[in-house]
């Protein structure tokens, strides 16, 4: 009987791999193009979720004012709280879950995404024999397309996508990117204090990310951006441009000034 | 009290972030890798470690009689050492780490070509000399003959070395990298290249004979007998080429790559696979003889001798066949796994094993019972 890793590598990692072999044959030969290509595909098998959560994120935002109501009037009993928290929810046909339910469902592809990149690259002798173990060498297309594309070609610009940057361009990317997409992605705080905690999260998960990068192959990197950016790009079509515009510290000209949450929980207008 | 807990809890996360931050400048750095086949002298083993050394180990008393280097160790040995005349060639490589703030880390990778004494491990030189060249890490085993050491690098390059000094003779690039071992055959040195293509060079001088093109990319060390060149590509075939002008001969499909060195033995070419099996071909046509599947990828060469082949299959351990009809003989451990991506030894009634555990493993020829195990890396 299969263990969870062969059935996780026959179910998840092994499709991915060699999609993204199929892409970087498709792509010019460039893995770059290659790990966008497939950022873009998975996204696009997963677009009914991330709508939902994106949507329930941004009703979750609107119930704000009124939660806040909620927070005043049961300040002295958080049970009460809670349950009036809900029923609002229910009212409105709002679920809380959905704001992190489809990123757990998600999990699983990253994690294949991730490993997919990083089995292609094979740069040592030890990675490269295992790699041969998941491609599809029965199907006669898979075959000519590994034969032919194999080793592929790590080099972009300046990079070897199998190690890291060495002038530190894409760790800085990565910190902006995943700033940009925690302050698009967070959860409505419901009291002061989880206000707090959102905002150390959304700078020490960039941060957190950014060293990350700093001792990874920088394929994983450029999937990491890539990732990002449709996230930022999906929120903004979905909800609105106005919410991307609002997280840049100045906002942009001509569109409303930013709403924030401030240190007291509460929403007000920056001037 | 509601606010003294947040204030913990965010205390407690900006002490965790330094310290994750610091785990993964530690995780970053390169484990020691490789694998490099056992290699055996006048009662002395020659086996290079998981840890970056390369050991002298006499086999009668299973001490060691000397290590390379005798401080600090290499990054990894994948190159399966040569003795002539002696000495001892093998390739390898050094990693140099520079880090700022423990965090900013920069490796530098240089590949290096070493020729020791025999007898007491002394370095007689290594290549390139000084720092001001760079070359990356020598993988594969080299080759002798005219006088030369050949080395191949992954800097897609072929190194002829003086054997004496260390003196590059001459040198010539492919288009891709070179990770298999070059062969040498009657002035000629044939070497397999990621481009795809098969080279083979005038020994002397390094001017291409002829060349040929393959499906797949060719991390293969090539075998030369005679009038032959037989080697295997990542297209899944293994060729035979006539040595003089690069003609093929014959070709044959397997069921995944051919990794390492096709091996003749008595009109016979045994050729490992990563399909999981090992093919007895008949070398003249290419004609199937017999086909063992082990239990795991053939990653290494098999060693044939007195009508038994040693292989070594991945995961699977040792394995020993009859050379005739391929029936398994023993399969070492019979229960559980050992990995093992080298070759084997074979001296007399022992089969040793260099296994990824970091342990060598000296089993019976005969049965294929365990007769001993030592780690080379463990103070004796």
């Amino acid at each position: 009987m299969p263990g969870i890793g062969e059935i996780w590598n026959l179910v998840i990692m092994e499709p991915m791999l060699n999609v993204l072999l199929l892409l970087y044959s498709l792509l010019f030969n460039n893995f770059v193009l290659a790990i966008i290509g497939l950022t873009i595909l998975v996204r696009l098998i997963g677009l009914p979720i991330t709508q939902k959560q994106i949507r329930s994120m941004k009703a979750m935002q609107e119930l704000q004012p009124e939660i806040q109501k909620l927070q005043k009037k049961h300040a002295k009993d958080r049970e009460k709280l809670s349950a009036a928290t809900m029923e609002l929810y229910r009212k409105h046909g709002v679920n809380p879950m959905m704001g992190c339910l489809p990123m757990l469902i998600q999990m699983p592809i990253w994690i294949g995404l991730y490993q997919s990149i990083y089995q292609a690259l094979g740069s040592t002798p030890e990675q490269f024999v295992v790699l041969s173990q998941r491609l599809y060498h029965s199907i006669p297309t898979m075959h000519a397309i590994a034969t032919r594309s194999l080793p592929l070609n790590s080099q972009f610009l300046w990079l070897d996508l199998g190690l890291p940057d060495p002038y530190y361009v894409l760790p800085v990317l990565v910190v902006a990117t995943f700033w940009l997409q925690q302050k698009l992605t967070a959860q409505p705080a419901v009291d002061p204090s989880q206000a707090q905690m959102n905002r150390s999260m959304q700078t020490m998960m960039p941060i957190m990310f950014g060293f990350i990068t700093l001792q990874v192959a920088s394929g994983l990197a450029v999937y990491w951006i890539a990732s990002g950016v449709i996230q930022i790009v999906q929120t903004g079509l979905t909800t609105g441009w106005g919410d991307v515009t609002q997280v840049l510290p100045k906002g942009i000209p001509g569109l409303p000034k930013r709403e924030e949450t401030g240190k007291d929980g509460r929403r007000r207008k920056k001037r | 009290m509601k606010e003294t807990t947040t204030k913990v809890r965010l205390v407690i996360l900006w002490i965790l972030l330094p310290l994750i931050l610091v785990l993964l400048a530690g995780c970053g750095g390169r484990a020691a890798m490789g694998w490099s086949a056992p290699v055996l002298g006048e009662e002395v083993l020659y086996v290079g470690s998981k840890m970056g050394k390369l050991y002298a180990l006499d086999i009668n008393t299973r001490q060691q009689v000397w290590q390379f280097p005798s401080e600090g160790q290499l990054a990894g040995i994948y190159s399966t050492p040569v003795i002539s005349g002696g000495v001892l060639f093998f390739g390898s490589y050094e990693i140099e780490t520079t880090a700022f703030l423990m965090i900013f880390q920069n490796q530098d990778i240089r590949g290096r070509a070493y020729a020791l004494d025999v007898s007491n491990g002394q370095e007689k030189w290594h290549f390139p000399v000084g720092s001001a060249e760079e070359v990356e890490p020598f993988l594969g085993g080299p080759a002798l003959g005219q006088g030369l050491a050949y080395f191949t690098s992954s800097d897609h390059k072929v190194y002829a070395l003086d054997m004496e000094t260390g003196v590059r003779r001459w040198e010539f690039e492919t288009g891709e990298e070179i990770w298999g071992g070059p062969a040498w055959h009657d002035g000629t040195v044939y070497v397999g290249s990621a481009d795809k293509n098969l080279y083979a060079l005038d020994g002397a001088t390094g001017e291409i004979e002829w060349t040929f093109a393959a499906d797949g990319a060719v991390y293969c060390t090539p075998h030369v007998y005679e009038d032959t060149v037989y080697f295997g590509a990542l297209d899944n075939n293994v060729y035979a080429l006539n040595a003089e002008n690069g003609q093929e001969k014959w070709r044959f499909s397997t069921g995944n790559w051919v990794w390492d060195r096709p091996v003749l033995h008595e009109d016979v070419l045994y050729v490992p696979s990563l399909d999981h099996s090992l093919y007895a071909l008949y070398a003249s046509n290419g004609a199937l003889k017999w086909e063992f599947e082990a239990e795991d990828m053939i990653t290494a060469s098999p060693v044939i001798t007195e009508g038994v082949v040693y292989l070594t299959a991945n995961s699977a351990g040792a394995y020993a066949l009859e050379a005739e009809t391929g029936s398994q003989v023993w399969h070492y451990p019979q229960e559980g796994s050992l990995k093992v991506l080298a070759s084997p030894a074979v001296a007399s009634d022992l089969v040793y094993v260099n296994a990824d555990d970091g342990k060598l493993y000296a089993l019976d020829a005969a049965t294929g019972e365990l007769r001993w195990e030592l780690e080379p890396d463990e103070p004796q």
